[in-house]
């Protein structure tokens, strides 16, 4: 029972958390345009240049969503600028992510399963040939995160405190967090050595969690692995891990934000209102100003 | 001496340099006979005075504080200002892409393996884009964040605050030319560029610290006489006269350079630099103008014939002044569009930049020459003979056209059709490697600055311009199109230096010179016949 409440409270915190933080940042004020080219959304110019480099400023650019998302799928399958750039760090890198990515992936699995039995679904002996088909599928993608996750996981602590580059750089709450993730893997690993097939009691256990139904019976390495998931959830937003998060940001408000300012517009709106901030900076120059108003409004019109 | 220096030692052995950088240290050049000088030894008297301890050379000449006292209350001024650097009020400008960049970074080292500086400084630890940021980053988790003090003793990235820890951070920020290329190949979209200018910001906002170039003789001067180079109205429209009386001397004609016309299409913005060192440049443009029939003006209102902003690399409040300058003069003069001369940084400012500063009334049209060149080219409204240009030419992209505002094609299908002999440097377009004199650098002169900017941040360039000519006979005039006045600049000074100009017969030049150079219509060169 307590340890169902604590996997309840673990993922509402871990989405809670992260809807605030997305919150916060979508919030913040329109910035200064710092874009960087090529700019993936620009139709015809995803490798190189922009609309800046037309004559008529009147209008705003063609929005591909198509070219942003072919981008970020390369970026997110393939780490290709890790790749292209840092190609000794991407052979720990890119196994670590991808083998989160699958074991994300075995849980929506493990979550459809269970859906499935509670809609009265066999997944025993007799179960039909799709339904054998998505268990062994889940499967492999299950042992495959785990195993991916675990040599990446394992390189990148050693490439952290072995590689002077990183090891500069890396903190006691960096190692911590690998070490944390090490430990969720590896008890996993145990779990699937120790309940094999994992994937039988997996679905159950989602299935209680679904229904709210406590009374599953799990051994020590189950129940250690959900302490430690459930831990690592409450963990994970208070660190840099977050960075999937960061990333939709980064790109897509600030590298890619190439939106031009036309007259009536939502953005010019909101610019307006951000000329009305009070500013207190303190060099000489800086300090008659009290809002930023004040100070683009500083010289007179030439007459 | 190659050292590698922790962040934590930043805060240790004031006074000590926390680097010693000898020419044996750099990256090695492709060929053995482009020297190298060590940099220029800083006096005695200078080093009682500055502070010297990054690395033995200031682009700020800070002097040491008097006593104790003061340094508190430096370090005071300086958490003051980082707390505005954060806040949506005092840096609604900039505050997400910071917050964003001091928050997820992975500390990957992917920008490091791309970054000129650091590369060229032979891989030196205080040179990588994420020392300065993981620095800002830890000084704001242990003085700033909830708990922060208490946490950082037992996570092992306790920095301590002193006046040596600011004062090499305000060097720091100087070392990097924000280039952009760190934040090109981060996985996660962080820019250390913009963490690096961020810094530079809180200096000069909160503590009016910022390199004397940038801002007394730059911003203050250019808002004050209105131009950073010192010329004023009456002194310009003398310099015009003159352009014309070269003009006339080169095609055989007297063409009227109109200034203040109001009612004009297009006010040409210049970057004043050019009227001094290079007003073939300048001259070049009124000749294209005048040839295509264009209804166009230069102004001789204050700041209004000089482009640059140098707000754009240290300061908000600077930048947003002279951009509003500006726009303020097009208006006035009634034109439709602004026309930007070969000025990366203008570039930037006052189309991208700008856009979100300038009222919607005073958000008149900004273009760009290359891609105003291009389009009368390519409607064949000049006539080439190409082969006047029967030189080699390759062209460096300044980081602020191409990779910070997108300008890519337009200088290529201009060299493509104008230079026969065009090459390509490699890397180039948006992956270009910056000249080294990015963000103001080629015009900071003092305390063995010039020195260290040329045999470091600008050695992958001048690594590159070695290597596209590397197959040619070194009699034969090549040429490197830069067009923009900055890099222009550092390209002089890199040439130079390196003893290279003279011994391959290598030059530079803006886009220009070269379109005018093979028009039919010049009957002198344009450019300079070399020996």
């Amino acid at each position: 029972m307590w340890l169902l409440l604590l996997i309840y409270a673990s993922i509402l915190f871990f989405i809670g958390s992260t809807i605030a933080k997305a919150i916060k940042y979508s919030r913040m004020p329109v910035h200064l345009r710092c874009e960087l080219y090529p700019i993936a959304h620009e139709v015809g110019r995803e490798s190189a240049g922009t609309y800046l480099e037309e004559l008529s400023t009147e209008k705003n650019l063609r929005h591909s969503t198509l070219g942003e998302l072919k981008y970020i799928a390369k970026e997110m399958f393939l780490f290709q600028k890790c790749f292209y750039n840092n190609r000794a760090l991407w052979y720990f890198t890119y196994p670590f992510h991808i083998g989160l990515f699958l074991l994300i992936l075995w849980l929506i699995l493990i979550f459809s399963g269970a859906l499935m039995m509670i809609f009265g679904i066999n997944f025993g002996e007799s179960a039909n040939i799709s339904i054998k088909i998505l268990n062994y599928v889940s499967l492999g993608v299950g042992i495959l995160g785990i195993i991916l996750g675990i040599f990446g996981c394992v390189g990148l602590i050693i490439k952290r405190s072995m590689d002077k580059k990183y090891k500069i750089y890396t903190t006691f709450r960096d190692y911590f967090s690998l070490l944390f993730i090490f430990a969720v893997l590896l008890n996993g690993l145990i779990c699937w050595i120790s309940y094999y097939p994992l994937n039988n009691v997996a679905r159950q256990l989602m299935k209680s969690i679904i229904t709210f139904s406590p009374g599953i019976i799990l051994n020590a390495s189950l129940s250690i692995g959900l302490i430690l998931l459930s831990l690592l959830l409450f963990y994970l937003p208070f660190t840099p891990m977050m960075h999937f998060l960061g990333k939709y940001f980064t790109y897509h408000k600030v590298v890619w934000d190439n939106e031009r300012k036309f007259k009536g517009t939502r953005l010019e709106g909101k610019l307006q209102k951000q000329l009305l901030q009070p500013i207190s900076w303190a060099a000489p120059h800086a300090k008659p100003y009290k809002t930023w108003e004040e100070v683009i409004f500083d010289h007179k019109e030439i007459k | 001496m190659k050292k590698e220096s922790e962040i934590r030692t930043i805060s240790q052995n004031p006074g000590e340099k926390l680097l010693n950088i000898t020419v044996k240290d750099l990256m090695p050049l492709p060929c053995s006979e482009a020297t190298s000088k060590e940099t220029q030894m800083i006096t005695g008297e200078q080093n009682n005075h500055y502070d010297y301890s990054l690395d033995g050379v200031s682009a700020l000449a800070l002097s040491r504080p008097r006593d104790k006292e003061e340094g508190k209350r430096l370090v005071q001024s300086f958490l003051n200002g980082l707390k505005k650097l954060l806040s949506d009020q005092d840096n609604w400008t900039f505050s997400q892409p910071l917050a964003l960049s001091l928050e997820f970074c992975a500390r990957c080292q992917t920008c490091s393996e791309v970054c000129p500086i650091y590369l060229s400084s032979g891989k030196q630890e205080i040179y990588r884009p994420i020392f300065r940021s993981e620095l800002l980053r830890r000084i704001k988790r242990k003085y700033l964040d909830f708990g922060g003090n208490f946490i950082s003793k037992f996570t092992g990235d306790s920095i301590e605050l002193n006046w040596t820890t600011i004062a090499r951070l305000a060097e720091l920020a100087y070392r990097c030319t924000l280039c952009g290329k760190c934040a090109q190949v981060c996985p996660m979209g962080i820019d250390n560029g913009l963490i690096t200018r961020e810094i530079r910001k809180l200096f000069s906002q909160e503590l009016g610290i910022a390199p004397v170039e940038f801002h007394r003789l730059g911003t203050v001067r250019q808002l004050e006489i209105g131009s950073s180079t010192g010329i004023t109205p009456k002194a310009f429209k003398n310099t015009v006269e003159f352009m014309e009386d070269e003009i006339e001397e080169k095609i055989g004609r007297r063409i009227h350079i109109p200034v203040d016309r109001e009612g004009a299409d297009i006010l040409l913005i210049h970057n004043a630099g050019e009227f001094l060192a290079w007003p073939e440049n300048p001259e070049a443009f009124a000749v294209i103008l005048d040839s295509v029939g264009a209804s166009w003006t230069l102004s001789s209102e204050l700041i209004g014939y000089d482009a640059v902003n140098y707000g754009a690399w240290y300061d908000d409040i600077q930048m947003a002044k002279i951009v509003m300058k500006h726009a303020q003069l097009a208006k006035y003069l009634g034109v439709k569009k602004i026309l930007i001369g070969e000025c990366g940084h203008a570039q930037k400012v006052l189309v991208s930049l700008g856009d979100r500063i300038l009222p919607s009334d005073l958000n008149i049209p900004r273009i760009n020459c290359l891609s105003f060149f291009e389009n009368i080219i390519s409607r064949n409204q000049l006539k080439f003979n190409p082969e006047k240009n029967n030189f080699l030419v390759t062209l460096h992209d300044p980081c602020s056209v191409v990779r910070l505002s997108g300008i890519v094609e337009p200088q290529r299908n201009i060299l493509k059709r104008v230079c026969p002999e065009f090459r390509e440097m490699e890397p180039h377009g948006v992956n270009n490697y910056c000249c080294g004199g990015g963000s103001g650098f080629a015009i900071i002169k003092s305390q063995g600055f010039s020195d260290w900017r040329i045999n470091v941040a600008g050695r992958m360039k001048i690594k590159q311009i070695m290597q596209t000519f590397e197959d040619t006979n070194p009699e034969i005039r090549k040429y490197v199109c830069a067009p923009c006045s900055n890099c222009k600049s550092q390209l002089r000074d890199l040439l130079s230096y390196y003893n290279i100009g003279e011994k391959y017969n290598i030059s530079y030049t803006g886009i220009a010179e070269l379109i005018v150079n093979a028009m039919v219509e010049t009957k002198v060169p344009w450019l300079p016949v070399q020996k």
